[in-house]
């Protein structure tokens, strides 16, 4: 099978695939990633089993030629196999890319907003109030880490 | 003969005509390669999941109490979700769009469906409340600074009044992008989500569900209506702007004809006053004469 034939070549490289909205944004080798599920921290190595996981935005972590790196995921989910992991998440920032300051205000915007808020639960301003909370949380993590 | 003077001031003011739509069919321009470029981007994002929901729906079988988004219930209560521009000289676009998403709300109702309408744009607004169609959602300030988030919040209302059981069935109405002078307006079914099956040979093997499927069914049914909705605002984002560079291209080409008819006549209307004027001294000149 196709898989098997994958399997046997890269016993010790992962794929690594990043995909939001705004593009395909990370397509690199790993050699083991750290994904944050909504279950909590879930490690993946080469030859895992196939598994699929919603995601939490929050930190991901990778290690790349002895080096571990981090970027800021949004909500999604995880798709890991043998040799690869893709995950499909709805934001993605490196730590160059956050502006702490600008994070921090958009937090203090979205926390605000859900304060304010006094519609009906499901109204499209609560649901996008906490997307934007949550990634605002989510890049603070990845600075602070 | 017409007034030199009227005749030349109307061309000053079909030449600013022309300024700003020959502006507008640039921004236009400028605007439909960034939409163009957005709907190629999100492309690898809509797939992957588009592949994964085959392949979990594949799966998952006709279990329809699995999630309340596979659900198939009768379609009494339809939502038409509407896509139209929040601007207007865009030539047919909102046009086009309103009377085909018209029709079809006409057809539902002759079916006996409860039909609502869902607007997007405040274009559609505008024609569907004169018409006395029962809206229920109106989204306002969509298209300054598209987002994926802003197609999520419309998602997330969508999502709810489904699983609440307040819809049976939500169908997509919109521009498809085909060229710059071609828009097609498409009507999809949005809700409940098709069951595809399309099963490759690798997703033989079943995932292991981190928590559990429901959990992942959870995420990823509502993440599908969010891209088919962001996918579909892309689609008439570029439509409309393609549109409006159509139409503005030939409002400068009519424009520049005008201008060129009216500078003939211009011209004719100067040639006739001097020949008057000629004609004038002449005649004096002759009196004098005499």
């Amino acid at each position: 099978m196709a898989q098997d034939k994958h399997e046997a070549k890269s016993a010790t490289a992962l794929g690594l695939q990043i995909a939001t909205p705004l593009g395909m944004q990370l397509d690199t080798e790993v050699e083991s990633v750290q994904v944050p599920s909504v279950a909590g921290e879930l490690g993946v190595l080469p030859g895992h089993v196939p598994l699929l996981a919603a995601l939490k935005p929050g930190v991901l972590k990778y290690r790349k030629q002895g080096q571990t790196s981090q970027v800021a995921v949004g909500a999604g989910y995880v798709e890991a196999g043998a040799a690869s992991v893709r995950l499909i998440s709805e934001f993605y920032a490196r730590p160059e890319d956050v502006d702490i300051e600008q994070a921090k205000q958009d937090l203090a915007k979205a926390e605000q907003r859900l304060k304010a808020f006094t519609g009906m639960l499901g109204d499209p301003e609560h649901g996008e109030a906490q997307r934007e909370l949550d990634w605002a949380l989510a890049r603070i993590a990845l600075v602070a880490s | 003969m017409a007034n030199l003077k009227a005749i030349r001031t109307r061309i000053a003011s079909v030449k600013n005509t022309r300024k700003i739509t020959r502006a507008m069919k640039l921004v236009a321009a400028a605007r439909l390669r960034k939409a163009q470029e957005g709907i190629t981007r999100m492309r690898p994002y809509a797939l992957q999941t588009l592949k994964m929901i085959s392949s979990l729906s594949a799966r998952a079988g006709d279990d329809e109490a699995l999630h309340p988004l596979l659900a198939r219930r009768q379609p009494q209560k339809v939502m038409l979700v509407v896509l139209t521009s929040d601007r207007g000289l865009a030539g047919a676009f909102n046009s086009g769009i309103g009377k085909a998403a018209y029709k079809q709300y006409l057809e539902l109702v002759a079916e006996g469906r409860e039909v609502t309408v869902a607007i997007i744009g405040r274009k559609g607004g505008d024609y569907f409340r004169r018409r006395h169609a029962p809206i229920t959602h109106t989204f306002s300030n969509i298209y300054e600074a598209l987002s994926y988030n802003k197609a999520s919040s419309i998602g997330d209302v969508i999502v709810t009044d489904y699983t609440s059981h307040k819809l049976d069935a939500v169908y997509l109405c919109y521009n498809e992008f085909k060229s710059a002078i071609s828009q097609k307006v498409v009507l999809e079914r949005l809700l409940p989500i098709e069951p595809m099956t399309v099963v490759a040979p690798e997703t033989a093997i079943d995932f292991i569900y981190e928590p559990d499927q429901r959990a992942i069914l959870d995420t990823i049914l509502p993440l599908y209506v969010n891209v088919e909705i962001y996918r579909a605002l892309l689609e008439s984002v570029a439509s409309e702007h393609g549109a409006r560079m159509t139409a503005m291209d030939n409002a400068t080409n009519n424009a520049a004809d005008m201008i060129s008819a009216l500078t003939l006549q211009a011209n004719r209307a100067r040639q006739a006053a001097i020949t008057t004027e000629l004609m004038e001294i002449i005649g004096g000149a002759e009196a004098l004469k005499g």
